[in-house]
């Protein structure tokens, strides 16, 4: 039984909702990151940052874009509910949220107050169970915490349950928030852009963070307005190294999903890079994709400039902006983009809306920990 | 119906000021383990390595890895929050990378030789449940290496707070492995 993404809707940075951030993305017209003042060291530094503004209001918001994907795929009797599973991607978690509680009562301690304690709900597992209440979805729920590519293997995991016939309708979310161990982290391991967010240009320096939501829904069926195959995909593990995906990783990745969607290379219209703008991963990334696509290579981009890196979140919000942008205009230019690097082999990403013939689209997702995944997707 | 080619259990009560020394299971073992690994993914690695021994051999590279746990790398998260919020203080890059809560998944695919899907999957309570609906799935892997690894964080009393249990709740931390091999002659247990 195929499995078809129906119907989603997301908050990025750009815009809180997905048509607008599409067409942002598509015009080139995507807010510049803001310049993020956090403390460091008895002292405060400044990093910039794709701020969405849904920290403290995450769970309502989410709830807003799980509803509206719902509604959008018609799913509302009580029987598709039953029939619905709940898969959440994250990196983070609630992190930001026990920042912000941790704060409050060391405060509170500090005026004789109870003693303050870090994390007060040690389970990953709740909010998705909390939101699937909340919904009325009644069946399963799993949480993916697979780094950058959590709610990515969230999407390859849910169509795998609707084509094995457990479920008839998953809703699929992803969710990164802005928290200090994020961006203070990979402002620890030196990947953090100090001159601009320029992915695959020969300047690259790193990531710009982002926060974002997002919520797919995929059916047994193609329902709505628009909806997409999912053709297939694969996760493998890459042991090559805790933080960098490695060129044969990533080609190994790519050939699996390219295998299990029953598609070769030459028929791929467009890849969605994962594109980090980090000097070692766009570098492998060209690498792998050259392995894979040699001297064929399909038109890519990377959304991220755009959007900022939403780590956990980015596979389903990246996945929703690309395949809406297509079905507005075409392939979003890689914003930020303006020298070639020689180290990459002449891979270029578009620089301009591109118009895509109909055909299936790759998309890549990396993640700390060895966990790469690619996804292929095709329009019905 | 998943066959069970092997399994191991490591259960550690939590008693004490101090966590218990993992030493002794280290030399037992007599393996090296990688440098800057932290307590949860040493547990981690603990207990699948002695799932391995109890298979007697190497897991074949194609076993995927699916590690079920209620909060990983929680002690390590909990004291970068602490200096972070408390002082100020920044994650060191190695703090930060141990935060990942794939990092226990990713060492033992990485010391066992893995290549396999490698995934960290919770349910509130269930989490072997989840992993046992998605192990069970047509597309799921023919071998995978199930893991399910929980640490407890010092002060208990603390931990207890969090986890929501009274006072003198007994606490432990645990590594439980099973080997799963759909095309093994001999299983020793099976399940669904």
């Amino acid at each position: 039984m195929p499995a078809f993404l129906v119907a989603g809707e997301v908050h990025t940075a750009a815009s809180p909702t997905l048509d607008a951030t599409a067409s942002a993305c598509l015009r080139g017209l995507c807010a510049a990151p803001i310049k993020l003042s956090v403390p460091y060291l008895q002292g405060q530094i400044t990093l910039p940052y794709f701020a969405a503004g849904i920290v403290t209001e995450a769970d309502e918001t989410m709830l807003r874009l799980a509803r509206a994907a719902l509604a959008q795929a018609g799913i509302s009797t009580s029987a598709e509910l039953q029939a619905t599973a709940l898969l959440l991607g994250t990196s983070s978690g609630d992190v930001g949220l026990h920042e912000q509680l941790y704060r409050e009562e060391l405060s509170t301690e500090a005026c004789g107050g109870a003693k303050a304690i870090p994390v007060r709900e040690a389970s990953y597992g709740c909010a998705a169970q909390r939101l699937a209440v909340t919904l009325g979805i009644a069946g399963p729920c799993y949480t993916l915490t697979t780094a950058c590519s959590a709610a990515a293997n969230a999407l390859l995991l849910a169509t795998q349950l609707i084509e094995a016939g457990r479920v008839r309708h998953a809703l699929v979310l992803g969710t990164e928030t802005k928290n200090l161990v994020s961006l203070l982290g990979f402002h620890g391991l030196m990947l953090t852009a100090k001159n601009g967010y320029k992915p695959f240009d020969a300047q690259r320096d790193g990531i710009v963070l982002g926060e974002a939501l997002g919520a797919a829904v995929l059916s047994t069926e193609p329902r709505g307005a628009s909806a997409w195959q999912i053709l297939g995909g694969a996760s493998l593990c890459d042991s090559a190294h805790p933080t960098s995906s490695s060129p044969q990783g990533i080609a190994g990745v790519i050939a699996a999903a390219l295998a299990n969607a029953g598609v070769s290379a030459s028929q791929i219209v467009a890849i969605k890079a994962h594109g980090t703008g980090t000097p070692s991963n766009d570098e492998a990334e060209a690498k792998g994709l050259m392995q894979v696509f040699a001297t064929a290579m399909p038109p890519f981009t990377s959304l991220k400039s755009s959007l900022g890196h939403t780590l956990g979140a980015c596979g389903v919000v990246e996945t929703l902006t690309l395949l809406r942008a297509i079905e507005c205009g075409g392939l979003p230019a890689t914003a930020g983009f303006a020298e070639a690097d020689p180290a990459l082999g002449g891979m270029v990403p578009v620089q301009h809306c591109t118009p895509l013939p109909r055909g299936p689209v790759l998309l890549n997702y990396f993640g700390f920990g060895g966990n790469n995944c690619a996804l292929v997707f095709a329009p019905c | 119906m998943l066959k069970v080619a092997a399994r191991a259990s490591l259960l550690l009560p939590a008693g004490g000021e101090q966590p218990t020394s993992l030493a002794v299971l280290r030399s037992e073992l007599g393996i090296a383990l990688p440098r800057r690994i932290n307590r949860y993914t040493e547990l981690a690695l603990l207990g699948a390595h002695r799932c391995g021994i109890a298979y007697g051999a190497p897991f074949p590279a194609d076993t995927a890895v699916l590690l079920v746990s209620e909060t990983p790398n929680l002690s390590d998260a909990l004291r970068v929050m602490r200096a972070l919020i408390a002082e100020d203080r920044p994650p060191t890059p190695f703090d930060f990378m141990n935060t990942a809560s794939n990092m226990g998944g990713f060492y033992v695919a990485q010391q066992l030789g893995l290549s396999a899907a490698q995934l960290t999957v919770h349910r509130s309570g269930g989490g072997l449940q989840a992993a046992f609906e998605l192990l069970t799935l047509p597309s799921a892997p023919r071998r995978a290496l199930l893991g399910r690894v929980e640490e407890v964080d010092w002060p208990l009393a603390e931990h207890r707070v969090r986890l929501g249990v009274s006072a003198d709740a007994p606490l432990v931390e645990r590594s439980d492995w099973m080997f799963l091999d759909a095309d093994c002659a001999e299983p020793s247990d099976w399940v669904g």
